[in-house]
């Protein structure tokens, strides 16, 4: 039977372009925001069963909360010495699968002073919803 | 067709009723074979899981010996800090009481009362190893890593030292060592 | 239509059976018993998330077997049967053939269920239905894992041979005056998602083997203790899940095309047009599975091809919906049951995929990947799309199977509230996410957000759960009482809306159906 199809490759058409423009954006957004600035301070990211460890490139090591300057830049190497577990600073959007026997990196620089939540954000077990930390940013 | 005209009933309130009873019976039996077996299903370790904590089946580093010297009661409590970043035995760092120093000759036998008195889960082990959660001595356990004590849980152990040396006792819960929870036993 | 006998037969016979109606029936009834299951875990769930602290569930070694088990039951022990029982009852009477092409390995395929949901349900392990390494091999507890790990090879296997059946029968038994191109849109959904299975199920039985070899410490393919990858194993179960979850879709979708143009009184606005959505779909599907890794530490490029990939999926399944309401348009249609179930799930497979588009834009998985927002994206799918075809369809099969009406006013009942519940749970989950919950937690800190989002989540489940239990009581209701059924056209659509080819049973004997 002959249907005359054109309102639906018309329809294809336009959610194909919603498509592509989405894809375009995010490809864009992704590649500004995938590579570290070069002066970003490292910082080492140790998950475990059930708590984060932090070491900073001077070798201060803190556990269970981080302190960090304001509008500073940062680069995170995350990694784990269990099982899987994801860093992840929900209100700054640092988000990082923990894997063991590599080191994954993300970046960030914040720009609000206070006090923020780090949890995990890969199931790894019996207190996984309890694996938190505490972030301070200072104003320096 | 003449199919098509009379009335057809496929069912019935009894066929219905069978069917409930053969359903619901099974999930009946399943929950009582289930809930019967406890936590048994949940009681063990992989092999692999056993060789990543250290826990093996040969020889004890330190083999179980006969008591020939006296009974040492000692009863630990696990404690948290408000923050969870802080665990320790029976008080908090900086208190008095914190991770007590248990001495003992060989051959004591050291009895450890233990009470999960936080909020947290953890377990309980004697080891030889200067770090991490494994190396168990046998019969020094009380509930594992995989299967702790919740919280107002208890569990006694014994630990007879056949050699002399500083010996661990740790909360067996990955990280729970690193976060405060281990305390020395020198035996003589 | 006819699909059952007017004498009644011993239930003994219907369980040894091999026609197609009969293990259709048994598909039928074992998944719906299963959705209970899930459906009862999945409220124990919600009760205790309504607050922060300990409410229904004690501990947190429960909280998460239940979730492991709560996602394995409805995926594995649902919707997969459940799909498998419509194709067991219709796939041979659209392609004109008296039964399966292998009808005992029908039966088998069926019976290796329920020993596989004993396995699964009886272990309850606690590693969330992925089962990620290492966890799943070094700190799972057993024998729980294990018995997962059997119980989820027999399933494979299960679905391996009951598709194998599917793509014989429509493509080497159909009969000779049918084209394939002219099969019914059901028909050709199970095709395809058949064909998906075949080429996607057997890496994840590898990926299943490697996890015991792993589990025992014989092999070292996910231990990095041992020198394994962990992600290896991600990218070989979501290689099979990615399109699983198609193969899932994919019959609820046929469904939804037996229901829409019979109830809309016209004929499906373009056939080919459906064929060539559920080819490129099956297709597509295979280009997509790293998008649920975008966290693991994939380089850009590699995430880039999987957006790609994911997007390339989204036309045709707007060609489906397209489909759908261009049928609709200038149909008279009736709004029975089955006809407001088909519809809504369009709606909110729609509202499903749009938060699928936000997902796979790179940048923003970063917010939203393991979160709540997750839990309501898929929940629409499976729940909102795949549930809400699959029990419209058992309402429009119900008095074809029994020859019995079912209570159309409770079925509108059900309907209301399983739609509105969908809606409050899972459009605030999308929410939640956001504010950063994570998933498969058995409890939360007090965020005053997190707490009232999370309260209108548990109410939202608890309507949904009244509507599922006027659901069980409407079907035995009407299984033992209902009014009996006029079978030429139970739902008084007029005209000649049945199956030109009835079908028969020859355990029923001589001259009756």
């Amino acid at each position: 039977m002959a249907h005359s199809n054109w309102a639906e490759w018309i329809y294809l058409g336009v959610v194909t372009a919603l498509l592509i423009y989405v894809g375009a954006e995010a490809w864009n957004v992704e590649r500004i925001i995938d590579h570290a600035p070069a002066d970003a301070e490292i910082i080492i990211v140790t998950g475990q069963q059930w708590f984060w460890t932090f070491e900073h490139e001077d070798g201060t090591k803190e556990v269970g909360e981080l302190h960090l300057k304001k509008d500073h830049a940062y680069k995170f190497e995350v990694t784990s010495k269990d099982v899987n577990h994801d860093f992840n600073i929900p209100e700054f959007v640092v988000l990082m699968d923990a894997i063991p026997g590599r080191i994954n990196t993300v970046w960030f620089s914040p720009n609000e002073a206070g006090e923020f939540e780090i949890q995990c954000r890969e199931y790894c077990g019996l207190i996984h919803y309890n694996m938190r930390a505490k972030l301070y940013v200072e104003d320096v | 067709m003449s199919e098509y005209d009379e009335t057809v009933y496929r069912t019935s309130p009894g066929r219905a009723a069978k069917l409930m009873i053969i359903l619901v019976g099974l999930v009946v039996v399943g929950g009582v074979i289930f809930f019967a077996l406890g936590d048994y299903w949940i009681s063990e370790l992989s092999p692999a899981g056993k060789a990543f904590a250290g826990i093996t089946d040969e020889e004890d580093a330190a083999p179980a010996v006969a008591q020939t010297g006296a009974d040492i009661p000692v009863t630990l409590d696990f404690i948290e800090s408000k923050d969870f970043r802080t665990l320790a035995f029976n008080a908090l760092p900086g208190e008095p009481g914190n991770n007590p120093t248990i001495n003992a000759k060989v051959g004591d036998r050291i009895i450890f009362n233990i009470l999960n008195a936080g909020k947290s889960f953890h377990a309980f082990g004697v080891t030889l190893n200067e770090e991490g959660f494994g190396g168990i001595l046998s019969g020094t356990d009380i509930a594992a890593a995989n299967n702790p004590l919740k919280p107002g849980e208890g569990g006694t152990s014994e630990f007879i030292p056949g050699e002399p040396g500083t010996y661990y006792y740790i909360c067996t819960v990955p990280g729970h060592r690193e976060l405060g929870m281990v305390g020395t036993i020198i035996v003589e | 239509m006819v699909l059952e006998l007017a004498r009644p037969r011993p239930i003994w016979q219907i369980m040894f059976s091999t026609h197609h109606t009969d293990v259709g029936l048994l598909y039928l009834v074992f998944s719906l018993l299963a959705m209970f299951v899930g459906g009862a875990m999945a409220i124990a769930l919600r009760v205790e998330l309504f607050a922060p602290g300990a409410q229904l569930i004690q501990d947190a070694m429960t909280y998460n077997r239940l979730f492991t088990a709560h996602g394995t039951t409805m995926i594995f022990l649902f919707l997969l049967p459940s799909a498998a029982a419509v194709g067991n009852y219709l796939v041979p009477i659209m392609v004109r053939y008296k039964d399966m092409a292998y009808p005992k390995l029908n039966a088998i395929a069926f019976w290796m269920i329920p020993p596989a949901a004993a396995l699964v349900w009886l272990g309850m392990a606690d590693f969330g239905w992925y089962a990620n390494p290492p966890y799943s091999v070094i700190s799972a507890p057993a024998p729980a894992a294990e018995m997962w790990i059997f119980g989820l090879k027999v399933l494979g296997v299960s679905s391996i041979l009951s598709s194998i059946n599917f793509v014989v029968t429509i493509l080497k038994c159909k009969h000779p005056d049918l084209s394939l191109g002219k099969v019914p849109l059901l028909a050709w959904s199970f095709l395809t998602s058949s064909i998906i299975v075949l080429a996607a199920m057997p890496t994840f039985a590898a990926a299943l083997l490697m996890l015991l070899t792993d589990r025992l410490g014989v092999s070292g393919f996910f231990n990095p203790a041992v020198g394994g990858d962990p992600i290896a194993y991600q990218h070989l179960f979501w290689f099979t899940f990615h399109p699983e979850v198609y193969v899932l879709v994919i019959p609820a979708i046929g469904m939804m095309y037996e229901i829409i143009p019979r109830f809309s009184r016209r004929p499906i606005f373009s056939h080919s047009s459906g064929v060539a959505a559920f080819i490129i779909l099956a297709l597509v599907s295979f280009a997509s599975w790293a998008h649920h890794m975008f966290a693991t530490g994939m380089s850009f490029t590699e995430k880039t091809v999987f957006m790609v990939g994911t997007l390339a999926a989204v036309p045709a399944s707007a060609m489906h919906v397209f489909n759908f309401l261009a049928t609709m348009w200038n149909g008279r249609i009736k709004f029975a049951t089955p006809m407001m179930w088909a519809v809504g799930g369009i709606a909110l497979f729609f509202a499903a995929g749009a938060g699928g588009v936000v997902n796979t834009a790179m940048p923003l998985d970063f917010i939203t990947h393991d979160s709540y927002w997750v839990v309501g994206h898929f929940h629409l799918f499976v729940f909102g799309t795949i549930a809400f075809g699959t029990i419209g369809f058992v309402y429009y099969l119900f008095p074809y199977i029994t020859g019995r009406m079912y209570n159309e006013k409770w079925g509108v009942v059900h309907f209301i509230l399983a739609f509105v519940g969908a809606c409050i749970t899972f459009f605030t989950q999308h929410i939640l996410g956001l504010f950063g919950m994570p998933r498969r937690i058995y409890d939360y800190p007090e965020i005053d957000a997190w707490i009232s989002m999370n309260q209108l989540v548990s109410v939202g489940a608890m309507i949904i759960l009244v509507g599922m239990v006027i659901f069980l009581g409407n079907m035995i209701y009407s299984m033992a009482k209902g009014k009996p059924a006029n079978l030429e056209d139970p739902f008084g659509l007029g005209g000649k809306y049945y199956y030109p080819f009835a079908q028969r049973n020859p355990q029923h004997g001589e001259g009756g159906y």
